[in-house]
């Protein structure tokens, strides 16, 4: 890990371990936002990771805002950190400054266009992260990136199964206060697949620490005299969840390093982003399941931490597209190989 | 807290340049070679073809000059690998003695050995085999009963080695045997020895056909056999620790999980034909979980580069590798039109008929998935 990455890495676990608590969670999902907090990860300069330095960003990597996108998963953090990320990323690649307080971006979903035309933006986007708290909206048109204000577009309330908000924003030809070109390179599909690496790394960090937890379970729950974790049948179980967990890491990596030889021209990244979200959304199924059975009844109530990864896991493995939008894109994208030609074209891809 | 490391490792230049040699050179060589055939992977045997792989200097390729090797790095053998399997080449004669017979000789045996040894199998001329399971210990490997007892100049050899694969066409084995009675400590008192295969005086050899009808196993069985004390692999004694090591070369290859990509090759070109929403997805899938464990392979290629031990990682590797290759017949199952049958008039069900009938082995060779996930549970800190 280079030193910038460190330092965030660093940062973001300080950050999280100390103000991340139960109670923080709890109330997120009782609606009371965590102010407090998502003013402390702004003024680290978290959110500007992948903003030039002319603009007042890091200049950073994707490799590096992984580092933080894998905390907020481990840590569960009920904020719009990766979107924030990303919103203030696509905005810079457009020549507009990233506005102060929270920016967000829209759509989020597959098939839901929203037109820009002279500065003004029409559409519907539904199941926008945190929508109801952004200051502001970065909306991804075919035809550029504008930025829109929360006041100008109006707002439906919803949620996921982990209960973070995911509302549907309507722009009923809503005044744009900056509009620019979509990011050199990009289109409104690649971005999309921002989402969907974001999401990737976010799940690696629930599945670490879930992991974790379960084998510090095995170890300190007694039963028949001994720990659980002495049971063969539990070891096996865990050992199978250990294993997909690890796979899940690799693939995460693999994605977000993907990206950034993209960002420097060399290749285009979506099979990495695609491959690593068809592989971790799969994980979350069995590391999900073996977590709950290894838990008991204790993992199964809403007092016990399990349940604030879990069901993120079991909603972020359908966002920005699930395993099987993003396999069925694989597959499309091999069926248009020869045969013969799988394994010559695998290996061109970086590892 | 990070159980495994599974750090990124791009392969350097040279291992993608040698990848483009053995391409061409497997274009050549096996041009007209049928898919059913590239199926059987590295079970696939010809001498002939492992002589010309010695000629190229592809066996032994990162062992010692001195004794013919290529001194090449980890990353350019994982390539070479990765090209053989690809392409289904008939590499069995020579796969075991340049995976794990010749590094554990290098490792442990003598600078005699070395010399004696290594030559012959870089050539692509001299054939090793695995003499560890018996037929009462398969897992429970420190249960042998195989025993060796000191004569004059050597050691007699007595009891029976089973699912030995390749003996019947090996030159040598290495066998794991008692040098001593079992005691408090199960794993003390096993020696390793070169077996000369060549050497028939009280030695039998019987093939054991397997359920798809093949004869790549055998039943070994050793009366009175005398092995000379030159012949000893490493101090009497210490052969847990050198099996352990050997076993750590055996699980760490690409061969587990690219044994069954024949099929996923087959299956593509059968979707080509007869495209569908299904078909894309599940092959998709397959894709996606195929990058996913060669990126951990290599991963494990690297440990082996910078010398650090990738037995867990190789562990986690072969356990999820053979997840997926078995997985690949029953989606194939899914999505086929005919029957598979070895007689088939189509690749696709050769090949299937094949893979179906091979990966329940996946599991069970080089340590099944129950020992594996012993192994890794170990690791997780539960053992
Ligand atoms: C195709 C093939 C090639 C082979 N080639 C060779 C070779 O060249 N040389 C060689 O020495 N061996 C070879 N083997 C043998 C292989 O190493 C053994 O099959 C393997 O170690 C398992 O031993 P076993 O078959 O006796 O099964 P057993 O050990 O009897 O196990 C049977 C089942 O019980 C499970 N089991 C056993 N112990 C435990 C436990 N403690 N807890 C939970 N489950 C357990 C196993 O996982 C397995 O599922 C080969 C096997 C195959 C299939």
């Amino acid at each position: 890990m280079n030193e910038l990455r460190q330092i965030m890495a660093d940062t973001v676990e300080k950050l999280f371990s100390d103000q991340v608590t139960k109670n923080l969670k709890e109330q997120a999902e009782a609606a009371v936002f965590p102010e407090k907090l998502s003013q402390a990860i702004a003024e680290n300069g978290l959110l500007h990771v992948l903003v030039p330095e002319n603009m007042g960003g890091v200049s950073g990597q994707f490799a590096d805002a992984e580092v933080i996108a894998r905390a907020v998963g481990r840590h569960a953090v009920p904020l719009p950190i990766v979107e924030q990320i990303i919103a203030n990323y696509l905005l810079a690649g457009a020549g507009i400054t990233p506005p102060d307080g929270i920016t967000v971006f829209a759509p989020v979903r597959e098939n839901e266009t929203v037109h820009l035309k002279d500065g003004v933006v029409t559409g519907t986007a539904t199941r926008v992260p945190w929508g109801r708290k952004a200051d502001h909206v970065a909306v991804v048109t075919e035809e550029g990136i504008a930025l829109v204000k929360a006041e100008d577009y109006s707002l439906t309330e919803n949620q996921n199964i982990a209960a973070e908000p995911r509302d549907t924003l309507e722009f009923k030809g809503t005044k744009s206060l900056a509009s620019g070109n979509l990011p050199s390179g990009m289109t409104v599909h690649s971005i999309f697949a921002l989402g969907a690496m974001m999401r990737a790394s976010q799940m690696t960090g629930a599945i670490e620490w879930i992991l974790e937890a379960s084998v510090q379970y095995a170890n300190d729950r007694v039963q028949f005299g001994r720990p659980l974790g002495k049971f063969q049948a539990i070891q096996q179980n865990m050992a199978e969840m250990a294993g997909h967990a690890a796979a899940a890491g690799a693939a995460a990596l693999g994605a977000f390093q993907a990206a950034d030889l993209a960002e420097e021209g060399d290749i285009d990244s979506t099979f990495e982003i695609a491959a690593a979200k068809t592989r971790i959304s799969e994980t979350a199924g069995v590391v999900t399941s073996h977590a709950h059975q290894i838990h008991g009844a204790i993992g199964f109530t809403y007092e016990h931490d399990l349940h604030f990864r879990t069901r993120r896991l079991w909603s972020w493995r359908d966002e920005f597209g699930s395993d099987s939008y993003w396999a069925d894109w694989i597959g499309g994208h091999i069926l248009e190989l020869e045969a013969d030609d799988l394994w010559p074209w695998l290996t061109t891809r970086p590892t | 807290m990070q159980y495994f490391n599974f750090d990124p490792y791009s392969l350097p230049p040279e291992a993608e340049e040698l990848r483009q040699e053995v391409r061409e050179f497997l274009h050549k060589e096996l041009a007209d070679y049928p898919a059913v055939l590239r199926s059987r992977s590295w079970a696939g045997l010809d001498p002939d073809f492992s002589r010309k792989m010695g000629e190229k200097g592809w066996i032994g390729l990162t062992w010692p000059k001195k004794y013919g090797g290529g001194e090449r790095s980890f990353f350019e053998r994982y390539a070479l690998l990765e090209e053989l399997l690809a392409y289904g080449a008939p590499v069995g004669s020579h796969w075991i003695a340049d995976r794990q017979s010749g590094p554990t000789i290098l490792r442990f045996g003598t600078e005699e050995q070395c010399h004696r040894i290594l030559p012959g199998i870089i050539k692509g001329e001299s054939f090793f085999c695995i003499g560890m399971s018996e037929p009462d210990s398969g897992s429970d490997l420190a249960s042998i009963r195989t025993k060796a007892d000191k004569v004059d100049g050597g050691y007699l050899i007595n009891g029976t080695k089973v699912w030995t694969t390749g003996a019947h066409h090996c030159d040598w084995m290495i066998a794991l045997v008692r040098t001593s009675p079992p005691s408090e400590n199960r794993h003390a008192g096993m020696s390793q020895f070169l077996i000369n295969l060549k050497q028939t005086k009280g030695l039998t050899i019987d093939p054991i056909q397997n359920l798809a009808g093949e004869k790549h196993f055998n039943m070994v069985v050793f009366e009175d056999f005398f092995v000379p004390e030159e012949d000893r692999i490493g101090a009497e004694g210490d052969g847990w620790q050198q099996v352990t090591a050997e076993l750590a070369f055996e699980r760490s290859g690409p061969e587990r999980y690219m044994s069954s990509i024949q099929l996923l090759i087959e299956l593509i070109r059968e979707a080509k034909l007869d495209p569908s929403k299904k078909a894309q997805e599940q092959i998709g899938r397959l894709i996606a979980h195929l990058a996913t464990l060669r990126r951990m392979s290599i991963s494990v290629a690297g440990k082996l580069e910078s010398h650090s031990n990738p037995a867990l990682e190789a562990s986690v590797v072969k356990d999820l590798g053979a997840i997926y290759e078995q997985e690949m017949p029953e989606i194939a199952h899914r999505f086929a039109r005919t029957e598979a049958s070895m007689t088939a008039a189509t690749d696709f069900e050769q090949v299937r008929a094949y893979i179906t009938q091979a990966a329940v082995s996946f599991s069970l060779r080089g340590g099944t998935r129950e020992i594996l996930r012993g192994i890794i549970a170990r690791g997780l800190g539960l053992r």
